[in-house]
């Protein structure tokens, strides 16, 4: 296995597909939300940045497989905190829909609740083990 | 987990960027397990064993003695 030892040669291009995936989604988002759009076009500016997202998946598996055990580790333990506690977010914001609060939100623009999490389970692993 | 890499390293003057070379992890890596902040895995372990010349247990334990 050919493990990355330069620490941090794979992030760049993470980034850089990351960066590109989410101004990708938001200016389809900026698009679909404005006016004068012709019904045609909607569905291709919605899977627009589709393959953005494709790119930032292959080079964040590349980035995963060239980690060493360590950094896998805090991988891992990143997910192990944004999972339960996306669920639990989303199920607070369900129970708040029904109690009849959040009316006009969106499940779909609420992606939020796995990143954020993600990122502080990132944040924690790597304040533990570096 | 104790263990003696920090000691074993200096002894041959090999920087942590070097032993992480060697080992094929990263700089980061050993030093958290010089500062015993992670515990290898037993792959690694054995790999720093056979690096060192030393076995795993002589390596890493309670009961070892710096300088040893």
């Amino acid at each position: 296995m050919n493990i990355d030892t330069k620490e941090s040669t794979a992030t760049p291009v993470v980034l850089g597909w990351g960066v590109a995936w989410v101004g990708a989604y938001l200016g389809a988002l900026i698009v679909l939300k404005g006016t004068g759009l012709p019904e045609l076009l909607r569905l291709p500016v919605a899977l627009a940045p589709a393959p953005f997202f494709l790119g930032f998946l292959i080079a964040m598996l590349r980035a995963v497989q060239r980690m060493d055990e360590l950094h896998r580790r805090i991988q891992l333990e990143a997910l192990a905190v944004a999972f339960p506690v996306a669920i639990v977010i989303a199920m607070l914001f369900g129970l708040a829909q029904r109690a009849g609060y959040l009316l006009n939100e969106s499940f779909a623009d609420n992606w939020f609740i796995v990143v954020i999490p993600y990122f502080a389970g990132v944040a924690l692993a790597r304040r533990r083990y570096l | 987990m104790k263990n003696r890499l920090k000691v074993l390293r200096a002894e041959r003057d090999w920087s942590q960027a070097v032993l992480a070379e060697k080992l094929g992890v990263s700089r980061q890596t050993v030093n958290a397990i010089e500062t015993e902040r992670y515990d290898p895995s037993l792959e690694l372990a054995l790999r720093i064993g056979r690096l060192f010349g030393q076995p795993v247990e002589v390596i890493f334990g309670e009961n070892h003695k710096d300088g040893e």
